[in-house]
């Protein structure tokens, strides 16, 4: 039943429409969950692989990508130190992140800065430029624009806290 | 139960149009450049740029790049001007 209206406007034009609010928040629940299992997994498989060590030389030392002059200014020394502690446990705090739905945007921003490097450093273009990486860079992006958090999240409560409620730009890194 | 919204602003705008606009561009407009011009399916092929391509992927990959930059940019000034809070 759709009982949910969006009333806006789009580059000055009305957009109103009704969709079914529930389904809404059953799949914004369900994409946060597999999006969050998605990166919790390719964490934890880090970090019991290689601890806060993980190799990740054959990144960050690509040549010929759009962002390979930023990859290789941390292919080496401290900078290469911390990413091999930023991937491994970014990627499961950024998990456990949207599993828990706490810090939800804060978590989707940097899952999105990660998938912006893998979308077009990896290059897995078999099949053409649209893959898994880039819809995980658009994953996150929804996640954040649908406040996912919120369906059963932690962040629904933390946002009622009287906390947040007088620091209201917290809802930029919670929702 | 209704959402509104409608405090578009001049900066909604451009950051709307330029950062999607940039992604769209690259993936799906250049990419159907490619397709209707015979170019392989696979821009990539055994590491290197294919054969028969129209635009380097990597500047296509460049568009999604600036498309998202824009859009972070829009988010740092809605950060640091307040903007839509209640959303």
């Amino acid at each position: 039943m759709a009982n949910t209206e969006v009333d806006t406007t789009l580059f000055g034009t009305d957009v109103s429409y009704s969709i079914d609010g529930r389904w809404l928040a059953y799949w914004t629940l369900l994409l946060r969950l597999i999006v969050g299992w998605w990166f919790l997994h390719a964490g934890m498989g880090k970090l019991f692989e290689a601890g806060v060590q993980y190799n990740a030389q054959w990144f960050v030392t690509q040549e010929g990508t759009v962002v390979s002059p930023i990859m290789n200014v941390f292919a080496d020394g401290m900078l290469y130190g911390l990413v091999q502690f930023m991937i491994p446990v970014g990627q499961t705090l950024i998990g456990l992140g949207l599993i828990l739905g706490c810090l939800l945007r804060l978590a989707s921003f940097f899952g999105a800065f990660l998938m912006v490097f893998f979308t077009t450093a990896n290059q897995g273009w078999a099949n053409g430029m649209v893959n898994g990486d880039l819809f995980g860079l658009l994953l996150f992006i929804a996640l954040i624009i649908l406040g996912a958090g919120r369906v059963w999240g932690l962040d629904a409560y933390i946002e009622r806290t009287a906390f947040v409620q007088n620091n209201p730009w917290l809802r930029y890194i919670l929702g | 139960m209704a959402t509104t919204t409608n405090d578009e602003t001049v900066m909604d705008q451009i950051a709307m149009a330029l950062g999607g606009g940039l992604i769209v561009l690259g993936v799906v407009v250049l990419g159907l450049i490619e397709s209707l011009s015979g170019a392989p399916r696979s821009p990539i092929a055994d590491g290197e740029i294919a054969s028969g391509l129209t635009v380097d992927p990597n500047i296509r990959a460049g568009m999604i790049l600036v498309g998202v930059i824009v859009l972070l940019v829009y988010a740092i000034y809605a950060f640091a001007t307040q903007q839509h809070l209640g959303e």
